[in-house]
């Protein structure tokens, strides 16, 4: 359905004609979704009435209130892929911001960068090196938006050790209300800076998302402050190679290892020791064994060949409870005293540094994607997709209870043929914040072309659900909206009923998409 | 059944009081703050009975003032600004678990510092305080409250160390905030390996944050988990004298930067006196001694390698220091680290550190970012000097918070209360420097008192939206009304 009297009229004086569309065919590629079969049931969710391009929070707000005027729905996408990302129907405007993708400022002395939404990870590392810092990278790769990652959705990044979950790594927020009106919290409502998200009083932040952010249904953000983390290598990391084959030499204060353990008692263990120890920089289970092969793997037909002629198993089996480290020294010394309580902590766990990770070559490659987070795509080579389960935001010893678990019920989709043999066990995460919290998430590949294999991916998020209520392991991090609303929500104080009323005290008119929240 | 008689029937008659001399003692605390009796002070056992007591006063409109720290109290926000009952949370004071492996306690809102701290020693743990907290400071108050705490390199979110909650909405729902919500009972989240140590949620909302910096407005805790650290096996306190405060704040960044050391805080020498001094004559004494700024750095060691660690650290501090021009030295003149590191380990002694110069303290506080303080200590001498308030007589304390991106600068006004015009003297300090000190860009994070008025003028939008809440969470305006923009 396309947009109905003159809305379209009044949005292209808003941006002008060359930020606007109804075309089809560019419509379609925002329908075009990743996970859509398990919303839809086909590659595709629904298409937008026009997408629009803002340049400015001014034409973001004009936008808004036009919507909110019209009766129009919008949802705001930035440099997202994935179902959350998709507007409800056809009536609804889809507001692309890549046009605002500006970092607006770099904070070197009190750590943080004001970007707009879409900046992209890449970008601000790059930018943040050159100054002694860093930024935290989601799992999505580094193409991943900061501001998009900070106000509106979640997921693990291998820095979270040291550098945070990415709910919690916003500082003052630009805000187009659902309404239309601005709302900056914290510090730079009071005109004071940005160096504060919350208060004065309670803090709003609490309204603009949880540990899952609200997806686009509580209005537009236009700029944030990020939290950005000390880097104690060069100002420029020199790369060799070419996509996704990048290297980089491991400077002399850095470590890059991977370790393993014997079984996942002596691995959680091991994680708690490091984390008391303060000694990790990036750390997390990016190479859960069935991955492995891939490494070498250019395609699924030479993933299923390797794993055919027994070639990896010994590698697989080496890596089954095993994690990839980056250790990182402000000085020699300390990286010395790193190394030290490492060592110390394999010998007492009975871990090990398999041998694989001391190969030079391998060094550069794990070196460079630990930080950058570069090869993140590696998981599509098999199937083109994949799905999560468990994985709640919990203490360690829950994270590792339900990477058991999920190993336990995907055997049984693996046996009937549903979902691919990844030895069970993919489960992806690592600890937050020097161990304070943590999530380990269970990975699985399916074919999302195949019916029998999409209707298997479902019946097993439905049997990880269970597992997970009934094992109260925590509130997953895959959990899609409504399936968190209806699944989750009884048994967690019915936090939906309050989320609703949030929802219609700041968005009256339910013109800022609610497809991934709640109506 | 009168009002009375409903409350003695939800928590029992030993438990009401409405005598005289209770009301006095809850009418007025040491700051500007008018005044004003409540009808009732109400002492709830559990969540039960704060439940019970919540729906009463949804039903008979009679506001609650939720106060969890003994007297003497400062800010003004359990001050009953329109009457009501007075719920005073101090016989709530449970430890419910305290979890090594996690580093995580749950505690009750009466708990206070002083008798959780030795608690968590024996578990070899401990919490990261505010600044030398008065003896009957609660620990619950304190996180809600956001008070900063003296090691902010372990302060990742401005709302730590507060983690999960239990709390009883204005509108007598009882709800539990992050993963403490479920699925599962609390006991069947520990026994899957759960610690209550995630805040977030549940899922798309961040409901501690509504109730947190709320001073009582949305709710009342009824327990909460807090975020604790390792216990040091040894611990090494510098101090870094300066006749300049720039310099130190070069240094204090660099080291922020690094992640070098626990504990780092900056103190004028009037504040550090006062810290260590015992009276009014003790104080002076030591002030005229002292360097104009100090430097405070805490060095610790783990259970892993402790001396080690402590010793890297020492040397790349040393390093830096030499880069600086600054000193860390153990000694200073009029007192040592040693003597500095027991009075920031533990709570303030009798009298609490902030009355022992005139028997009074009014604070002015707000937050800005450390490379902004020298400008707003400026323009507070300048006020001082306009109102004949003698600038010696103002400690400041600057404390770095989420790992040195903000910064909690403090000013404190030492005042004799049984001296009138002295207290109309600093009354006239705090009321304009207050003014004066937002207009310079001081952010009133916790916006206490006329405060409240100055940041929400200055910030509409957060109002409104902040009322949309309040009429979510206490859609009767129960909760301790008058305060914030409520």
């Amino acid at each position: 359905m396309a947009l109905t009297g003159n809305v379209y009229q009044v949005l292209e004086d808003i941006v002008g004609s060359e930020n606007i569309s109804d075309e089809p065919v560019i419509l379609d590629t925002y329908a075009f979704q990743y996970l859509a079969e398990t919303e839809t049931g086909t590659k595709f969710c629904a298409r937008p009435g026009a997408v629009v391009l803002p340049g400015s929070t001014e034409e973001v707000q004009a936008i808004v209130k036009t919507c909110n005027r019209y009766g129009v729905k919008y949802k705001a996408l930035s440099t997202g892929w994935g179902v959350w990302n998709a507007v409800s129907g056809a009536g609804t405007i889809q507001l692309d911001l890549r046009r605002m993708n500006r970092i607006l400022d770099i904070d070197e002395k009190n750590m943080y960068a004001v970007v707009e939404p879409y900046v992209i990870g890449a970008q601000l590392q790059v930018e943040a090196m050159k100054r002694g810092l860093n930024c935290h990278i989601v799992g999505a790769g580094a193409n991943f938006s900061p501001l998009a990652s900070c106000t509106s959705l979640c997921g693990h990044g291998l820095s979270g050790i040291f550098m945070g979950y990415s709910a919690r790594n916003p500082l003052a927020v630009e805000w187009v209300l659902p309404t239309g009106d601005i709302l900056r919290l914290g510090s730079l409502g009071s005109g004071a800076g940005w160096f504060c998200g919350d208060g004065p009083g309670l803090s709003l932040r609490g309204v603009m998302r949880g540990f899952l952010g609200a997806m686009g249904a509580m209005g537009v953000f236009t700029k944030c402050a990020v939290k950005l983390y000390p880097w104690h290598g060069p100002p420029v990391l020199p790369m060799q190679g070419v996509t996704p084959e990048y290297r980089t030499s491991v400077p002399d204060n850095f470590r890059f290892c991977a370790i393993a353990f014997p079984n996942w008692d002596s691995f959680a263990d091991a994680t708690y020791k490091i984390c008391e120890a303060e000694i990790g920089y990036v750390m997390g289970r990016q190479l859960p064994p069935g991955l492995v092969p891939l490494l070498l793997a250019r395609s699924s037909a030479e993933y299923a060949q390797i794993r055919q002629s027994g070639m990896a198993d010994e590698i697989m089996q080496e890596f089954k409870h095993a994690f990839l480290l980056v250790l990182a020294g402000g000085s020699l010394r300390e990286i010395e005293y790193q190394e030290k309580a490492l060592r110390e902590i394999l010998a007492e766990t009975g871990g090990w540094i398999p041998s694989l990770t001391q190969d030079p070559e391998v060094q550069k490659l794990g070196f460079s994607f630990m930080l950058k987070a570069d090869r993140q795509a590696l998981i599509f080579k098999l199937a083109c997709t994949f799905h999560t389960s468990f994985g709640a935001p919990t203490a360690w010893d829950a994270a590792v209870a339900g990477a058991k678990m999920g190993e336990k019920i995907k055997k049984k989709y693996i046996e009937k043929g549903v979902v691919v043999d990844d030895l069970a066990d993919n489960a992806w995460g690592g600890p937050y914040e020097q161990g304070r919290f943590g999530h380990l998430e269970e990975l699985f590949m399916y074919d999302p072309s195949d019916p029998e294999s999409a209707k298997g991916a479902v019946e097993y998020i439905a049997e990880a659900d269970e597992a997970v209520l009934k094992g109260s392991l925590g509130q997953p991090i895959g959990a899609l909206p409504k399936q968190a609303v209806n699944v989750y929500g009884p048994a967690c104080f019915n936090y939906q009923d309050w989320m609703r009323k949030l929802k219609r005290a700041f968005d009256p008119n339910i013109a800022s998409d609610p497809i991934s929240y709640i109506e | 059944m009168s009002e009375k008689e409903e409350l003695i029937a939800i928590v029992g008659a030993e438990y009401v009081f409405d005598d005289p001399e209770n009301l006095e003692s809850y009418s007025r605390d040491m700051s500007f703050v008018r005044a004003m009796k409540p009808q009732y002070v109400v002492k709830p056992q559990n969540a039960e009975d704060v439940q019970g007591i919540v729906k009463w006063a949804n039903n008979s409109g009679m506001p609650l003032i939720p106060v969890s720290s003994g007297p003497p109290r400062f800010r003004g926000d359990t001050i009953p600004t329109l009457g009501g009952a007075v719920v005073d949370l101090s016989q709530m004071k449970r430890i419910i678990r305290i979890n090594r492996r996690n580093r995580v306690a749950m505690v009750e809102p009466g708990l206070t510092f002083g008798e959780l701290q030795p608690e968590l020693e024996k578990e070899g743990l401990r919490l990261p305080m505010p600044l030398a907290p008065r003896s009957s400071k609660s620990v619950i108050g304190s996180l809600l409250e956001r008070e900063p705490t003296i090691i902010p390199k372990y302060q990742w979110d401005i709302s730590d160390p507060l983690l999960c909650t239990e709390v009883v909405f204005g509108t007598g729902d009882l709800f539990r905030t992050g993963e403490a919500a479920g699925p599962g009972t609390i006991e069947d989240q520990w026994a899957s390996g759960q610690a209550q140590t995630n805040p977030m949620g549940p899922f798309q909302v961040d409901f501690f944050r509504l109730i947190q910096g709320a001073q009582g407005t949305m709710g009342i805790v009824t327990w909460a988990s807090v975020r604790c650290e390792l216990l040091p096996q040894a611990h090494k306190l510098l101090l870094v004298p300066s006749d300049r405060l720039e310099g130190l704040i070069d240094f204090a960044y660099r080291l922020l930067r690094a992640r070098l050391g626990d504990e780092l805080l900056l103190l004028n020498s009037f504040n550090l006196a006062a810290l260590l001094g015992e009276d009014a004559d003790q104080i002076r004494s030591l002030r005229e001694g002292l360097p104009p700024w100090i430097l405070i750095i805490g060095i610790a060691g783990y259970e892993r390698l402790p001396q080690e660690r402590i010793e890297y650290q020492e040397k790349d501090i040393m390093d830096i220091a030499q880069q600086f021009g600054v000193e860390p030295v153990s000694a200073v003149p009029g007192t040592s680290a040693r003597e500095v590191s027991k009075a920031l380990s533990k709570p303030s002694g009798e009298p609490y550190w902030k009355l022992r110069f005139k028997g009074g303290c009014h604070d002015i506080f707000f937050l800005t970012t450390l490379d902004r303080t020298p400008e707003f200590i400026g323009a507070m001498y300048q006020m001082a000097e306009a109102t004949g308030y003698p600038s010696t007589d103002i400690g400041i304390y600057l404390q770095p918070q989420m790992q040195g991106r903000a910064c909690h600068c403090e000013f404190n006004l030492a005042c004799d209360p049984n001296n009138p015009k002295e207290v109309d003297r600093v009354r006239t300090l705090f009321t304009s420097s207050s003014e004066n000190l937002i207009k310079l860009g001081a952010f009133y994070s916790r916006p206490y008192g006329p405060w409240a008025d100055m940041a929400y003028r200055r910030d509409a939008e957060s109002a409104i939206a902040s009322r949309k809440v309040k009429g979510i969470f206490d859609p009767n305006n129960v909760m301790n009304p008058g305060k914030l923009c409520f």
